[in-house]
């Protein structure tokens, strides 16, 4: 009987035993249901371009701070002055560009980027993580292109065209950022494998800007100069602006020839600091591509009427219209912005603000010029250095941009801030508002300020590149290959280019004696950019690409000193800009640097 | 003579002259029940009977102990009940009694014919048979490195209610770091051995077989606990073994009459030891020397500085208000009470019969607390911190046949915690009391019931006022384990064989409800200038209300603020929250992802077990499958297959070999499953027939290899398949108006790394055992502890930026262990009956990495190769800067040189670049974690008392705390900390502090390596002294026995730290007191 008993107990075990060995081998296997696989994500175009939409968001809103607001400031050049030593500005202009590595107070810094899938919209995004980070998507885009299989409009080949040429423009569009300020960088065209050991040595300024420049050729040739008026654009009809275009690939195709043409870079380059004019010529043609484009489809690319200038930088009704129209080339896709009022250069802390602004200095407003198109230091420009009478007669981009005393400053009649009071220790002067005595306006409608309460429909945004720049550049290049009147191949003059810019402004064209040198037409030129472009975070760029910012005109800030009653006028010196021949380049992160040998650290850092 | 052969029956009149004759006894040694006296040898040559009860120390009666007449071979063997009876040839007879597990314990026959002996455990163990990893072993020839404690030794360990705690200082090899003193949630950081990776470190805990956690268990159920320290004894458990095992057995029944035992205990605890903070006083005059030294840099702290009329106020109250003016609050007093309360009650039961053996118990625990909470505040609720749990168990066996044993285990606690709703609030404010708040920045509260508060710092709590305001949760914890398992003796196909299947399923819940508020109080401020308003400058309620209002107004500053009556005060009444399932590592981990944990576990096993002549031979084959899940996840699984075969010859020859061949679902299909052997030799050498001595109890050497893995690398799951997710937002893409792209976003969810696997350890242990004279075991292990493949993850690799994502994790850490512990005991018992004893174990455990991915270009000394894990680094300090020549030689700092002042630091350049940055930070001292510890127990039993004390002591450790980060960062009202007052001045160079700063400054101004203490520390564990009363009285009103003992735990504590905590960090949840406490309790046995 016991032993019957156990015999019995024997044989249960045994095969209770027998039966959940058998499914050993899978045990500790995944659920197939637990995640998203790789093929869930490439074999439709659908995922796969959105996979690749993340990449976009990575590209950093430049005014952004920490979530929620805009907090810093995209202006460190000899454009402003801020009272608020906390940002880039003033760190930048004591010579510490170690301060870069600040994270919330910097665009070159972010927060949020680098953990891969945490790129929540709000979080502060930065050239440097993000910028590395769109490119190892970008290359995963490339890698993946061959599993594309099924296509709902279109051919699969054309959407396959469409991933490839968006993910070469981004690839090349975060080198290219990450070039222009930090230098000659690896060029990383490969997805790394976790265990990879990753030592790639820095490549030349000009090595990395062919790579470039070869991506985004590649790209241009695969983009469709509209995307509503392709089938895979019909997928998201009205929802295509934004997406990388043809236009946008060779616009950055043209800046980042013309970058790598300019002084600076020829001069890390080749050891001679002037332009390249072989690169000049390359520049021009991608440019007059763009121009071209502009001119067959001018309700894809065109440039704003002067009426409707402001469309470029803000809206007053973010919920049916955004800063994205059809001068704007290349942006940040944009997302709720109605939060986007109040914080940021531009509010002055009596406004709603919190104590951060930038005042634009004397001497950049100073090269806005008079209305009849001559700049204000020519004898016959009309122009009255007499304090109060000094705004009257100005180049209509004076009044667009600038902010001066005594100016109208919120709509509501009758109250303390309805006039600005600039002067010299007036209300809207020192360190929690203007410190120079001049305010910006160009991404601001007046009405944004908690006295008008215009701000709770208002969205503005810094573009990245517009139609208006295009011209300019290309006026830059031709200029430096062929003379300011000199035709480039196909297309017009320096001079024409830049005729195109002023107009629209409705200024006349360019007094002819502005461009009778090369050089003379170079030094008008950098001024016309300084006026067009002002605060859109090209100057700090500019003069650095010139190499001119280490002399006194670009380092010496000065600030506006006046009465009241504008009984006197006085340029006063504020600071003047440390700025050795390291300050060209952005210091890499010192963590990164000790990694090993080829890496190296910029001169001087 | 009446004769006493037979067995004792019921005499009344024997119970009568026993119990008159014991009454005088009692009178004339009142605490010592009866006598040994060998005085009277009356009857010297005549034989007769003596009888009587051998018992263990706690009163249990002992069968089957050999009662021998010494240098004879005549004897009698205690029956059931321990009683025994022998027929001796005289007095002049020596009786002898032996047991195993128990000291030989001799006694003269003398005049006595009733004999009732005590027998004390043998510390030496060597016949004791251990709970090994799947089975036992005898300790003789066991070749592992294994440390056990036994339910009498945790006991012991002075009112502490949380197992963790309850091993600190039992055994050599054994770490434990203690954080905190919160209730319910005191869990100390266990090592074994000290620390070879840097990724989870905490051995594996398993509880009868099953991985469960220990801190919950009640003592009174465990019946040892075995620690398992080398390869050898860990490489069956593979994978989750090279952190070493903690092995927590409980009790079982056996066969005898129900043996109910009864524990009631009391406890009071009190803090062990808070920072020293100055007083108002001196706290103010530091900070005035601090603005009078700063002048030369900083102006403007003129300001701050308060005039000796109004300092001496703070000091000593002019005048009966000046308390709510001039405040000088000791704000740990404020927020603690002077001692709180722990209350325990076991009862259990064991007994059974042949056919089921049964051990029950029912335990609970009511842990109080110190903090200063249930004030009134007219809310209707009080708040409480507190932890309460209940514990069962019910381990049954049953023998079905004789050949088939069954096992049923049921066992659980019920815990239910108390503390503020809006935890952060609570204990975070409390502790600000400690580190925070100045003793001047503001009264507690005033007269009238509102909170004291200072303007200057509206958003500073009150601790006292947060504590009492932040709601009150209620968190209940449920633990239910069930085990089954069949044990089946398979003899008939070969002799020896036996199969086992076992089943567990544990579950676990924790919920949560009650009052929430977020810290809504009236607080009032009261500006100092009011005494020139007062009359006489004297504050009071009365003097206020009778000033103007528009004076009042001026002066006293309500938050929030009120109109010009109390009526229009109001605040968010508290919210009642329903109970609700509430996050399982609640309060471990903050992991908040999931509420239920339940774990199911099978396991079949085969056993043989036979000995051929000389040769002993086992085998051990099992394989077992494991499913653990918290809340709705996809459960996690392992899969172990384990052979074991041990072999000795002659008790002489050993030799052991295990293996374990583990899956883990962490890692890829090439990596799922790990292969650890082990091989293990040893040497009986006092079994040798060369080295027969007397002298020489054991002998022995042994030797052991194997490897062992760490599959808690803290990934992801599944982290060696990259996986996508879903973003929930589109890319806006339209114009003019927003649209969005129809498309959803993809991102990578985790970056998978195909080639994740499990870190390995090399574990070589060198044992060499000696015991002589009988009395003294000498126990000594040398290891080596070599880790390759340690897991790094994202934050810890080193990598260019432009990998362009998080780092990815993987195996590439080394490091190497090295160290060695001894273990000293010492025993004797007098042939009067007094036993003395003592234990002394030092761990000796240095780790160095060897390799971490350390960036190529730094220098080595800002590597982490070739240090210790978490090597403490820090600026180094040469003195004081003594003069303004000195200020301009030191080196620069990189910033706020310009603040630098004669009575600074003076940091040594230690790269010599010229000037003070992050590069001048080297390594200095230790780790957090001690390299070395000791601990020393030594007591004396004699009969019924018993005595001990217990040290536990570490050294070569450092603990790295900024202790002014973390007070207010503002002046006026600065906390200045009692190891601050020996500062610098020209008249006391040798200060351990820099000279006084204001605030201002001085964070900026670099401190050297002031904020590294020495984390050496010396505790006196426990001590205890017991009495335990077997007396035939009590039996007669039915108790076996009784047990009366006062304890302690960590009494006395000597340290350089400012506060008794072994930890870095003192930020909330951590921050927490620990105590001392002071226990006294009662067991009865029935």
């Amino acid at each position: 009987m016991k032993r019957a008993y156990s015999i019995l107990i024997l044989q249960i075990a045994v095969l209770s035993g027998v039966f959940l060995f058998t499914s050993c081998e899978d045990y500790l296997d995944k659920s197939p249901e637990v995640t998203l696989s790789e093929e869930d994500v490439f074999t439709k175009f659908e995922s796969f371009q959105g996979y690749l939409e993340d990449i976009y968001q990575q590209i950093p809103q430049i005014d952004m701070g920490t979530a929620g607001g805009g907090d810093f400031n995209w202006n460190y050049g000899d454009d402003v002055l801020m009272g608020n030593s906390n940002f880039l500005s003033p760190q930048f202009d004591a010579g510490n560009l170690w301060y870069w590595q600040t994270q919330g107070k910097s665009p070159y810094r972010g927060n949020a980027g680098i953990e891969a899938g945490n790129n929540t919209l709000q979080g502060q995004r930065g050239w440097w993580e993000n910028g590395w980070l769109g490119i190892r998507k970008s290359n995963i885009v490339l890698n993946h292109l061959g599993d594309l299989a099924t296509s709902s409009a279109g051919t699969v080949s054309e959407q396959r065209d469409l991933l490839e040429g968006q993910a070469r423009f981004l690839r090349a569009f975060f080198h290219f950022e990450i070039l222009r300020a930090w230098g000659g960088i690896a060029y990383v065209d490969t997805v790394f494998a976790p265990s990879d050991e990753i030592r790639l040595p820095r490549l030349s300024y000009y090595e990395t800007a062919m790579k470039v420049a070869e991506d985004l050729e590649k790209a241009a040739q695969l983009l469709p100069i509209d995307w509503e008026n392709t089938p895979t654009g019909q997928l998201s009809p009205g929802r295509n602006k934004g997406r990388a275009s043809k236009p946008a690939a060779l616009g950055y195709l043209g800046k980042n020839l013309l970058y790598a043409a300019s002084p600076l870079m020829n001069g890390v380059s080749t050891g001679s600091y002037t332009y390249n004019e072989e690169l000049c010529k390359k520049a021009a043609d991608a440019f007059l591509q763009v121009i071209n484009i502009s001119n067959s489809h001018p309700d894809v690319v065109g440039l704003e009427t002067w009426e409707n200038y402001y469309k470029s930088f803000y809206t007053l009704n973010y919920s049916t219209e955004i800063p994205n129209g059809k001068e704007i080339i290349w942006g940040v896709p944009l997302y709720f912005n109605s939060k986007r009022w109040r914080y940021g250069e531009h509010t002055m802390t009596y406004l709603g603000a919190w104590g951060v602004y930038a005042g634009p200095t004397q001497n950049y407003v100073e090269l806005f010029g008079m209305a009849n198109g001559l700049a204000i230091d020519e004898p016959d420009s009309g122009f009255e250095p007499a304090a109060g009478a000094r705004w009257k007669n100005r180049d209509p981009r004076f009044y667009y941009n600038i902010l001066y005393d005594s100016a109208r400053l919120v709509l509501t009649e009758g109250i303390e801030d309805t006039w600005a009071q600039l002067y010299t220790g007036g209300r809207h002067r020192g360190t929690s508002n203007s410190i120079s005595g001049y305010g910006h306006l160009k991404f601001k409608h007046i009405s944004c300020n908690n006295k008008d309460n215009g701000w709770g429909r208002y969205s503005y945004e810094v573009p990245l590149m517009r139609l208006a720049d295009i011209y300019l550049m290309y006026a830059e290049a031709v200029n430096e290959a062929y003379g300011p009147t000199g035709n480039a191949p196909g297309g017009m003059t320096a001079v024409e280019a830049v005729n195109v810019v002023r107009n629209r402004a409705t200024l006349p064209n360019v007094d002819p004696r502005y461009y009778t040198s090369k050089e003379k037409f170079r030094e008008f030129l950098y001024d016309e950019r300084a006026v067009e472009l002002a605060f859109e975070s090209h100057r700090w760029y500019d003069i650095r690409r010139w190499y001119v910012a280490h002399l006194p005109k670009y380092k010496e800030k000065y600030i506006m000193d006046t009465d009241k009653e504008h009984t006197f006028f006085r340029r006063v010196l504020y600071t003047t800009r440390v700025h050795e021949e390291k300050h060209y380049w952005l210091p890499f992160p010192t963590d990164q640097v000790s990694l090993y040998p080829e890496f190296q650290q910029n001169p001087g850092w | 003579m009446e004769n006493y052969q037979t067995k004792v029956k019921f005499k009344p009149f024997w119970i009568l002259k026993r119990i008159t004759a014991l009454c005088f006894l009692l009178l004339y040694f009142s605490a010592f029940t009866y006598s040994n006296a060998t005085g009277s040898d009356l009857f010297a040559e005549q034989a007769k009977v003596v009888n009587g009860q051998v018992t263990g120390e706690n009163g249990i009666s002992l069968p089957g102990v050999n009662v021998v007449i010494k240098g004879t071979t005549q004897g009698v063997i205690t029956d059931i009940n321990g009683n025994y009876s022998i027929e001796v040839p005289g007095s002049d007879v020596i009786l002898v009694y032996t047991f195993i597990g128990f000291i030989k314990q001799e006694i003269r026959v003398g005049s006595q014919t009733l004999i009732n002996v005590i027998l004390h455990e043998d510390i030496k163990r060597l016949e004791e048979v251990v709970v090994i990893g799947y089975g036992k072993q005898k300790k003789e020839t066991m070749v592992g490195a294994v440390s056990n404690v036994t339910s009498t030794e945790l006991e012991r360990t002075g009112g502490v209610t949380n197992l963790g705690q309850a091993l600190t200082g039992q055994m050599a090899g054994l770490t434990t770091i203690l954080s905190t003193g919160e209730p319910g949630a005191d869990d100390p950081t266990i090592l074994i051995r000290g620390q070879s990776t840097w990724n989870a470190a905490q051995p594996l805990v398993l509880v009868d077989g099953i991985e469960r956690k220990m801190n919950d268990i009640d003592v009174n159920e465990v019946e040892s606990i075995s620690i398992l320290k080398d390869a050898s004894a860990t490489a069956v458990f593979g994978v989750k073994g090279a952190e070493g095992v903690i092995l927590v057995t409980t009790k079982r029944g056996r066969v005898g009459k129900p043996q109910l035992s009864a524990e009631a205990n009391y406890g009071v605890k009190m803090l062990s030891q808070a920072p020293e903070k100055l007083d108002s006083y001196e706290g103010l005059s530091f900070r005035n020397k601090g603005i009078e030294n700063e002048l030369p840099v900083s102006e403007t702290n003129w300001g701050n500085y308060v005039p000796n009329p109004l300092l001496v106020r703070y000091r000593k109250p002019q005048a009966p208000g000046d308390q709510y003016i001039f405040p000088n609050v000791d704000w740990p007093n404020e927020v603690l009470n002077d001692w709180a309360t722990t209350k325990q009650v076991n009862v259990n039961i064991n007994g059974g019969t042949n056919f089921a053996r049964y051990f029950g118990s029912l335990g609970f625990v009511s842990e109080g607390d110190l903090l200063k909470t249930g004030l009134d505040t007219g809310k209707g609720y009080k708040t409480k911190w507190g932890y309460d749990r209940f514990n069962y168990r019910t381990n049954i066996d049953f023998t079905l046949t004789s050949t088939t044993e069954f096992t049923a285990n049921l066992s659980g606690y019920v815990g239910t915690k108390y503390e503020n709703y809006s935890t952060e609030e609570g204990t975070g404010s409390a502790m600000m009391a400690f580190t925070r708040i100045s003793p001047s920045t503001f009264p507690a509260r005033f007269p009238d019931g509102t909170w004291g508060y200072n303007i200057d710092f509206a958003n500073e709590g009150n601790p006292l006022a947060t504590l009492n305001n932040s709601g009150l949760e209620k968190i209940i914890r449920s633990q239910v384990n069930t085990d089954f398992k069949l044990n089946q003796k398979l003899d008939f196909i070969t002799p020896g064989l036996s199969a086992q299947a076992s089943l567990s399923y544990d579950n676990l819940f924790f919920s949560s409800g009650g009052i929430f508020e977020f810290s809504n109080t009236l607080r009032k401020y009261v500006d100092q200038d009011i005494i020139d308003v007062l009359p006489g400058g004297v504050y009071s309620e009365e003097a206020v209300a009778a000033l103007p209002p528009s004076v009042r107004e001026k002066y006293i500053i309500y938050a929030p603020s009120i109109g010009s009556n109390f009526f229009d005060f109001y605040t968010t009444p508290p919210s009642y929250l329903a109970e609700g399932v509430r996050d399982a590592d609640y309060w471990n981990a903050n992991n908040y992802l999931n509420r239920i944990e339940r774990r199911l576990f099978y396991q079949f096993q085969l056993n043989y077990e036979r000995t051929f002549n000389k040769h002993d031979l086992t085998l051990l084959a099992l394989m077992n499958r494991e499913e653990y899940a918290r809340g709705s996840m996809f459960p996690r699984y392992r899969e172990d297959w384990v052979g074991r075969v041990t072999y000795n010859y002659d008790g002489k020859y050993l030799f052991e070999t295990n293996a374990a061949y583990n899956g883990s679902e962490q890692f890829s299909s090439d990596y799922r499953f790990g292969f650890f052997p082990s091989v293990a030799v040893g040497w009986v050498a006092s079994n040798e027939n060369f080295l027969q001595f007397d002298w020489l109890d054991n002998l022995k050497f042994r030797y052991s290899w194997g490897k062992v893995g760490n599959d808690n690398i803290g990934a992801e799951r599944w982290a060696y398949e990259t996986t996508w997710r879903i973003e929930t937002a589109r890319l806006p893409l339209g114009y003019p108006t927003y649209g969005y792209s129809p498309y959803d976003q993809y991102v990578e969810a985790v970056i998978g790394n195909p080639e994740l696997h499990w870190e390995t350890a090399v574990k070589h242990n060198f044992g060499f055992e000696l015991g002589v004279l009988d009395m003294f075991t000498l126990n000594t292990e040398i290891f080596k502890d070599y880790r390759e493949g340690i897991f790094m993850n994202a934050n810890q690799r080193n990598i260019p930026i432009y990998f362009g994502a998080p780092a990815v994790a993987a195996n590439l850490g080394e490091t190497e262990t090295t160290g060695f512990e001894v273990e000293l005991k010492f025993q004797k018992t007098t042939l009067q009956g007094l036993n003395y004893w003592a234990n002394l174990a030092y761990t000796r455990a240095i780790d160095e990495v060897i390799y971490m991915e350390d960036p190529e270009l730094l220098p080595d000394y800002q590597k982490n190769k070739g240090f210790q894990i978490d090597q403490i680094t820090s600026q180094l300090d040469a003195g004081f800067i003594t003069s303004w020549d000195d200020v301009y030689a030191a080196p620069s700092l990189a910033s706020n040189n310009n603040l630098k002042l004669p009575g600074d630091f003076y940091i040594v350049d230690f790269n010599g670049d010229g000037k003070i940055d992050s590069f001048d930070s080297a390594p200095y001292a230790y780790p957090t974690r001690p390299q070395n510890n000791y601990n020393l127990t030594t007591g004396i039993k004699y009969k019924g008392f018993s005595a001990h004390v217990q040290f536990y002591g570490v050294y070569n450790v450092t603990r790295s705390v900024d202790w002014t980060l973390l007070s207010y960062a503002d002046a006026p009202h600065m906390l200045v900390y009692g190891f601050q007052k020996d500062y610098y001045t020209i008249d006391n160079p040798e200060a351990s502090w820099r000279a006084p700063r204001s605030y201002a400054t001085n964070d900026n101004v670099p401190s050297g390596s002031f904020f590294q203490f020495d984390g050496s520390y010396l505790r006196l564990k426990t001590a205890e002294v017991a009495y335990t009363f077997i007396n035939p009285w009590l039996k007669g009103i039915g108790i076996s026995s009784a047990r009366i003992y006062l304890n302690g735990n960590n009494l006395l504590f000597w340290s350089d730290m400012p506060d008794d905590r072994e930890v870095n960090d003192v930020s909330r949840g951590v921050n927490y007191p620990t105590y001392k406490r002071i226990n006294l309790g009662v067991n009865v046995m029935f």
